[in-house]
């Protein structure tokens, strides 16, 4: 038994050893390389070297504008990007800074950000779809007080976008604006309260972006009342790539391609 | 000399230390695996309900957007070649999941044991190998059985050596319980053991922002590697400081107390590494070397792998020597 | 070598006072040594200086021939020792306890411990944990260990502690064996003054950190305690003190005592006989290294 315990213990020590060598010297040269790497004091924004392209879209918002849903990733901006190149037969470069589950208020911070401005100067296409997780918010609440939320998030909305829009505009005063209009998923008469808040909600988007320049509206409401068992995905949240592709076709429609 | 390490390894196991700390880690090890498992089917659920998942095999698609997504952004010109890092580096860890139908959600044994480390390096494992170290002289001397050794014709400080390479070999032992208790029980509970899985690493901070320009990936088996290493370093050095202490001081539990108050205490100090300079030479400060290549944060400028390991050497140096020089003069009274 | 202990001029300072001033004494080859004190005199701290726990403030000690501080190995290589109470790793068995010791010296062969085992008679419990053995058991494993390399030099501390009075015998006639029939040296420190008188041939008695006397025990003990029991004590006392220049001490109101050997007991006796002291009866009593010892110290126990 003892000599066992001896010979274990001193096996243990001399593999150990070498691992030890081994992975220390590894953990100091990643150290070292760390600290070597040169040190910036700012992030620097690189001014892109101007590409030949006749399109530059932006494409901001929530999982919508990303394209969540579509196996092929491509989302309605992807859709929008084939058709205007089919027509220009030159590349068009497509930016897409939206994000998951992102609500008015958050766009609002990500526009003014350096990397986004620059992003908006360049583009001559801007594509917006936001709201829709704001609204969503509304519908979890139980509540008598639900008409009073709604009235508050719509007002609150309106003016985060308000302020977007007025970003957009101070960057880039010839960009298009096209602005994706929300759908619903329960078009059935028991949905009346919520269809209808998705309606003013949508009528109200409308009405804002017309005081604007060279702004789109663009609906998508109508699109999915008779289609959603087609167009949306798997997520039952979604639309899937026929859906994006209806939209992106109504977007191109309305563009004049 | 062989025969007197061997010597100094069966005390310590026939005193029963080892069986105790074997206990201890084995309890801790469970727990955390627990702990783990239970906030990780609790996170599944938790994102299934927010993306609306029906099934597991969704996380596929999901990732394969992500990717598609990254992928695009790399193509973007707006974005600097420093933040593409990030991106190629968070597309390569993608891409290794879809490839080897992996969930990203899940855990595997080799994440579970770096995590371990990673927590345990600058508090627990100290705390063992205190256990461990702390009555190595006080213990003997406590005892009297420091009479029989130091009446034998050796000389002093081969007894000692000894001491300390029994030591030495038995941190290494600790650190392998560890690493074989983590894996088994994480193969357990986990049942993927994922040692090829990408691993992030080389972030730094530069100016209090997170700076992920050196960023890349290693294999999994490779980043356990590098952070066992570092326990066992940090172990070697906390056990020099503890044979330090038992040589000084007379009682084993006033010996056992003072690092461990050292240890705790000193942790606190940290807080004012910034701006009170001295506290960056302690220690308990620079333990946490894991930290340097898992991308955690660190609070403080001046601080790097190459200066945290060259002041706790610098400390188990120090202490070794101290330990040397009064054990070889030290009048046994009692 | 003749001489296998020697102290010279050992001193020994803690935090600026001395405790141990200048001792020397000298054990030759063979001899049965024993080292006398009160608690608190020194015996302890001069045993540990010799064996190493203790520095030396001043002075040297040399095991046979060899100087404790400058070749510490080779001048202990020829000792075995017990200081104090004999502590052992109490996890340990007692074999695992000899065999720990063995391998730290070179050339003791195993057979040496099984050896040692029957000499002290443990044969029985050696297989288990010394936490489990009797202070007696411990002891004899205590001189197991000392003895198990066959040392020139046996350093003992306090030995027959915790043995019973067959322990006690046993373990004198062990003393006895190891001298005649080995010729191994022993030194022993103790209080029990009987077991040392008869064991011992020289002793070194050691008192507040000095050597007092050092001698051998027959000429120390030569002289007899006689005891008069008489009439008129005061009167007794001024003729032993007048005519035979003996200071005696007044026991009883009855009784008195005084050292003295057998050739002026006769003359001591006829005088108190004419005188009208009133001899009753005299006893006699070989003096033991008590009252020895008794006499030397005045009585005081601690330094």
């Amino acid at each position: 038994m003892k000599k066992w315990i001896w010979y274990t213990v001193s096996t243990v020590f001399i593999l150990g050893i070498i691992l030890f060598a081994y992975g220390f010297g590894q953990a100091v040269s990643i150290g070292i390389e760390i600290n070597q790497a040169p040190e910036t004091n700012q992030t620097i924004i690189e001014t892109p070297v101007e590409p030949e392209v006749v399109d530059a879209v932006l494409v901001m918002g929530d999982s919508l504008a990303r394209g969540t849903g579509d196996p092929t990733g491509e989302g309605f901006a992807g859709h929008v990007i084939k058709g205007l190149e089919a027509v220009a037969e030159e590349p068009v470069t497509l930016y897409n800074i939206a994000v998951e589950g992102l609500r008015t208020q958050a766009l609002l911070s990500q526009v003014t950000d350096p990397q986004t401005l620059e992003g908006i100067r360049g583009s001559n296409l801007i594509m917006i779809s936001i709201g829709g997780n704001d609204i969503r918010a509304i519908e979890r609440i139980e509540s008598d007080q639900k008409s009073q939320y709604f009235r508050d998030a719509l007002d609150k909305y309106l003016v985060q976008l308000g302020e977007i829009l007025s970003t957009i505009r101070a960057e880039n005063a010839s960009a298009q604006l096209v602005f994706i209009g929300l759908y619903n998923l329960d078009y059935s008469p028991s949905n009346r309260e919520q269809s209808g808040y998705l309606i003013e909600w949508n009528q109200a988007t409308q009405k804002l972006l017309e005081s604007f320049e060279g702004t789109l509206f663009t609906p998508t409401y109508d699109l999915f009342k008779l289609n959603l068992e087609s167009y949306i995905s798997a997520d039952g949240l979604h639309p899937n790539s026929e859906g994006y592709a209806a939209i992106g076709d109504r977007i191109l429609k309305n563009l004049g391609e | 000399m062989v025969k007197l390490i061997e010597n100094e390894i069966m005390k310590t196991f026939y005193k029963k230390r080892i069986h105790v700390i074997a206990g201890i880690l084995l309890v801790l090890i469970a727990l955390f695996a627990y702990g783990e498992h239970y906030t990780l089917t609790r996170t599944q659920d938790r994102v299934s309900e927010q993306l609306g998942i029906e099934n597991a095999e969704d996380w596929k698609n999901i990732i394969g957007q992500q990717l598609l997504d990254l992928e695009r952004r790399l193509d973007n010109p707006y974005i600097p070649e420093e933040g593409k890092a990030s991106i190629r580096v968070r597309a390569e860890q993608l891409r290794f999941y879809l490839d080897n139908d992996v969930s990203p959600i899940g855990s595997s044994a080799a994440r579970f044991m770096g995590q371990l480390m990673e927590q345990s390096i600058f508090l627990f494992l100290p705390l063992l190998i205190i256990l461990l170290a702390g009555d190595m002289v006080s213990g003997e001397v406590n005892t009297g059985t420091i009479k029989l050794i130091l009446t034998r014709p050796v000389k002093r400080w081969r007894i000692l050596l000894a001491k300390l390479l029994a030591l030495s070999m038995l941190e290494m032992f600790v650190i392998f319980m560890m690493a074989l208790f983590s894996y088994v029980i994480a193969m357990l509970v986990f049942g993927y053991s994922g040692f090829n899985e990408p691993v992030i690493t080389g972030f730094r901070v530069v100016e209090s922002q997170l700076d992920t320009s050196a960023v890349r990936t290693i294999p999994q088996w490779q980043y356990l590697m590098m952070t066992y290493a570092i326990g066992y370093f940090v172990a070697f050095v906390i056990g020099a400081l503890s044979l330090m202490v038992s040589v000084i001081v007379r009682s084993t539990s006033a010996s056992i107390g003072i690092m461990m108050s050292t240890l705790i205490g000193g942790s606190f100090l940290s807080l004012f590494i910034s701006d009170w300079k001295v506290t960056r030479y302690l220690f308990t400060v620079n333990l946490n070397l894991t930290s340097y290549i898992s991308g955690s944060f660190q609070i403080i400028e001046g601080l790097s792998m190459t200066f945290s390991t060259l002041v706790l050497l610098g400390w188990a140096l120090g202490a070794i020597s101290i330990a040397f020089l009064v054990f070889t003069q030290k009048d046994i009274l009692a | 070598m003749e001489t296998v202990l020697s102290l010279k001029n050992v001193s020994k300072n803690i935090k600026g006072r001395p405790i141990i001033k200048n001792i020397s004494f000298e054990v030759k080859r063979g001899q049965i040594y024993g080292f006398l004190g009160p608690n608190g005199a020194g015996k302890t701290m001069t045993l540990r200086m010799i064996v190493g726990l203790i520095r030396p403030s001043s002075g040297s000690i040399e095991i046979c021939g060899v100087n404790t501080r400058k070749d510490f190995v080779r001048a202990m290589s020829n000792v075995g020792c017990i200081i104090e109470n004999p502590e052992l790793y109490e996890y340990l068995t007692g074999r695992d306890n000899l065999e720990l010791l063995r391998k730290m010296e070179p050339d003791i062969p195993q057979s040496r411990i099984e050896d040692v085992v029957e000499l002290v008679g443990l044969t029985l419990r050696i297989n288990d944990k010394v936490g489990t053995y009797s202070l007696g058991m411990k002891q004899r494993l205590g001189i197991a260990q000392a003895l198990m390399k066959g040392p020139e030099l046996l350093i003992l501390d306090e030995p027959t502690n915790g043995l019973d009075p067959a322990g006690i015998k046993e373990f004198r006639s062990l003393v006895k064996s190891l001298s005649k029939d080995q010729g191994m040296t022993i030194f022993v420190s103790s209080h029990l003054l009987s077991e040392i008188q008869m064991i011992c041939d020289e002793v070194a008695i050691i008192l507040h950190g000095k050597i007092i006397k050092t001698s051998k025990v027959i000429d120390l003990t030569i002289d007899q305690k006689i005891t008069w029991q008489v009439t008129n004590v005061q009167k007794a006392m001024k003729l032993l003190l007048d005519d035979f220049g003996i200071e005696a001490v007044k026991e009883t109101e009855e009784t008195l005592s005084a050292f003295t050997d057998d050739f002026r007991l006769t003359a001591i006796n006829s005088a108190m006989m004419s005188s009208d002291i009133g001899l009753k009866y005299v006893f006699k009593k070989q003096k033991s290294l008590e009252d020895l010892f008794m006499e030397l110290t005045g009585g005081e126990t601690i330094g």
